[in-house]
């Protein structure tokens, strides 16, 4: 057994300071997050066994907003139902929209670079920014309307009817897929000719080299734009919070909305939290089956 | 010359100058203190107090900015940090959550409701002053809220303003269609519409044109805006506070709601909730609408102001039944936290905001309604008002206005009601039944909040 100060001796400076330094430079994104991540998701679980009101001490009531919210409010499953519908409505939609733009964007033609910043330049414009812009876009005397008018169709009452509130909210998603498409656009770009050729010499057409070229090469980009945009827009709450607040009714009262409504306008954090955890478990199952299911369709060079 | 500098170098001088910022940035005020307070004035024992409050931006910041001037000139020992919050409903409750309360802030009721724990008790201020409590004989402000802001014996807000629900018309349509005006009507002697005298308005109104509605106040949101105050007027209670249970299954709420409704499902001379919202504002239809309602201001903000229409405000229609009119008002309230240091200095600052002269400028300027009782007497005041007919209406609004009831979960509440009446609105649920399943929800939602 070495005595201490062989033990110390054994520690110099010079063998440290690597340790130092990189701990050190490391450190102002190690702080970050142990305060705004770590620390928020513990007090967020530790919450959920509470009643807390913002003011005073959280008070501890066992399992009782688990309870609630598993039976007792079914506000919780009309949120759910559509978020769930609503990510139905963009993900699949949205990932063969991304692809096929994608594919357009890849052709050779004069005035690509145009056509790529087009599509993209949604996607950097800021969530209430396009959010108010499409509130605008699809109001009831808006420019949708309009155009439909000139061609004799009545317009619906799109963000403030039941049956067309949630499938507008999930338009304006569509039309932000710039995000998504670029990169599906990279991952085209990486898929290698030696592969386009042998299809040719084998005979094949241009659909033969989608199919086995093409979509297994970029599989991994589009697994990963489901991975994302899963998530993403399991927790939605802009579009909801600036377009219909939730209604009308209950028709886009997104999950993250209600969350919202119950921390922030009924000040519940407690039962808050109880709900952001539920969501996190939600999403945490998703994401698992996504990867379970992505062994049947997703090559990895390399893989057997 | 140049001299080279090295990258070891380089990282020290700038990890140093970096750590220096970090602890500079730690230690440095984020908010002028009261030494920076007693630097700008002539006392050295000057009392700074903060003051979080929402008036930050146009006409409002302008009326704040003279209130605060004027203050400053005539208490120079009190100091004022104002802190306007932007996005006021939401950052207010965060600032409380996070410890950030001031000396003063600004509540509406239904918030305070919530957050009465962190106002002080000012009883003794009043008391020490001689102020009489607000509504009280000789007080010069108008009657508060019970439960929150004033309980017996205990007063924990002063007023700061007034929101009340006044109905309007559009004079140009009824001429068009017809229509005497409601104050030519022939009552017997009772110079106001009903309920019945309104739908014939509306209703014939409607036959005018494919773009004119009748009525447009169908509001979903009940909070303040909405056809509760129907029922309220027909002797209905919003909830039934004392034994804090839901009260809409009752005859006369149920006779107030379903002539509302059945104006909107019947007789198509109202909008319904979601034609309203889509289309309302969208359409500017408060000009094309017969009757309409909204907050009775006359700043540039607001409807009979932007209309190029000839509108004037009248009182809510009444009851045929009880002969009442009633509208759902909202107040907002100045608190001195329990945080504050200088709680005396506070009241008298909130006292002065809520005096006869800041008040009236507040009731001239239109952005709100004055909580100074004064100044509804007042003839410059009254003279904004448009004419005979809307300072007799306006002053029986003042009198009949209600607040909305004071009980935490109140909040939740209204947010789950504006789903469920939202179906009934629809014409998708009777009245009938869906006043069962409100009450089921309301015993439940002020349960979980007991």
């Amino acid at each position: 057994m070495q005595s201490p100060r062989t033990f110390a001796s054994n520690i110099s400076w010079a063998k440290l300071r690597p340790h130092i330094v990189g701990w050190a430079f490391i450190s102002p994104w190690l702080v970050s997050f142990s305060f705004l991540m770590v620390y928020p998701f513990i007090a967020s679980f530790v919450l959920s066994f509470t009643r807390y009101q913002l003011i005073g001490e959280a008070e501890f009531i066992g399992f009782e907003n688990i309870q609630r919210m598993l039976f007792g409010d079914e506000r919780v499953a009309d949120a759910l139902q559509v978020t769930f519908t609503y990510v139905l409505l963009t993900v699949p939609a949205g990932t063969a929209i991304s692809v096929f733009v994608a594919i357009l964007l890849n052709q050779k033609v004069r005035g690509i670079p145009f056509f790529r910043t087009s599509f993209y330049i949604p996607s950097v414009i800021g969530g209430v920014g396009l959010a108010l812009l499409w509130t605008t876009i699809l109001s009831a005397n808006g420019p949708v309307n309009a155009a439909l008018g000139w061609v004799g169709i009545e317009g619906p009452n799109w963000l403030f009817d039941t049956s067309w509130a949630l499938p507008s909210l999930a338009l304006k998603a569509l039309a932000t897929a710039g995000a998504a498409m670029l990169i599906i656009l990279a991952a085209l770009q990486g898929v290698p000719q030696h592969l386009y050729e042998a299809v040719d010499l084998d005979g094949g057409g241009e659909w033969a080299k989608f199919w086995h070229v093409t979509l297994p090469q970029i599989s991994p980009a589009i697994f990963y734009n489901v991975i994302v945009t899963t998530i993403g827009v399991m927790q939605s709450f802009v579009e909801a919070f600036i377009m219909t607040n939730g209604g009308p009714g209950t028709a886009t009262l997104f999950y993250g909305l209600y969350l919202y409504r119950q921390a922030f306008e009924f000040y519940r954090m407690g039962y808050a939290s109880a709900l952001a955890w539920m969501i996190f478990l939600i999403i945490l199952a998703l994401t698992f089956v996504n990867f379970r299911i992505a062994r049947f369709w997703v090559y990895y060079e390399g893989e057997e | 010359m140049t001299s080279k500098t090295s990258r070891r170098d380089f990282l020290k001088v700038s990890g140093g100058l970096v750590a220096g910022a970090a602890v500079a940035g730690c230690v440095a005020p984020v908010a002028p203190t009261a030494g920076d307070m007693a630097d700008s004035g002539p006392s050295s024992e000057r009392v700074a107090l903060r003051f979080l409050n929402k008036w930050g931006s146009g006409v409002r910041r302008e009326l704040m900015n003279g209130f605060l001037d004027t203050w400053a000139e005539e208490r120079p020992d009190i100091g004022i940090i104002f802190e306007p919050v932007a996005d006021f409903d939401r950052r207010m409750p965060i600032l409380v959550a996070a410890g950030e309360w001031g000396d003063i802030m600004l509540f509406f009721d239904l918030q305070l409701s919530a957050f009465h724990e962190i106002a002080a008790d000012l009883t003794p201020y009043f008391e020490a002053s001689g102020t009489p409590f607000p509504g009280q004989e000789g007080s010069e402000l108008i009657r508060i809220p019970d439960h929150v802001g004033y309980e017996p014996g205990k007063v924990k807000a002063v007023p700061f303003q007034l929101n009340i629900v006044m109905s309007g018309i559009n004079k140009s349509l009824f001429e068009e269609a017809g229509v005497p005006m409601p104050w030519e009507h022939d009552h017997n002697g009772d110079k106001w519409w009903d309920w019945n005298d309104y739908r014939e308005a509306a209703c014939a109104i409607s036959d005018l044109g494919e773009d004119i509605i009748g009525s447009n106040f169908s509001f979903g949101n009940i909070e303040q805006d909405g056809l509760v105050n129907w029922s309220v007027a027909n002797g209905g209670q919003l909830i039934d506070v004392e034994n804090k249970k839901g009260s809409w299954n009752t005859p006369e709420f149920i006779e107030g709601q379903k002539f509302a409704v059945d104006m909107i499902c019947q007789d198509g001379c109202m909008l319904n909730v979601d034609d309203y919202q889509g289309q309302g504002q969208a359409l500017g239809i408060y000009p094309w609408a017969a009757g309409v309602q909204g907050i009775a201001s006359r700043g540039d903000l607001y409807w009979v102001n932007r209309s190029e229409h000839d509108l004037t405000q009248v009182a809510w229609v009444r009851s045929p039944n009880t002969g009442e009119s009633a509208g759902l008002g909202s107040m907002h309230f100045h608190i001195v936290t329990t945080q504050s240091q200088h709680p005396a200095e506070a009241f008298e600052f909130m006292m002065y905001l809520a005096n006869f002269e800041n008040q009236k400028n507040i009731g001239l300027a239109g952005t709100a309604e004055p909580v100074n009782a004064g100044v509804w007497q007042d003839a410059d005041y009254q003279a904004t008002w448009g004419g005979p007919e809307a300072v007799e209406a306006r002053l029986d609004a003042l009198d009949n206005f209600i607040f909305t009831p004071q009980l935490p979960g109140v909040l939740e509440w209204f947010g789950e009601i504006k789903i469920l009446w939202g179906e009934v609105l629809r014409c998708e649920a009777s009245v009938e039944d869906q006043v069962v399943i409100v009450d089921q929800k309301t015993d439940e939602i002020l349960g979980a909040h007991a």
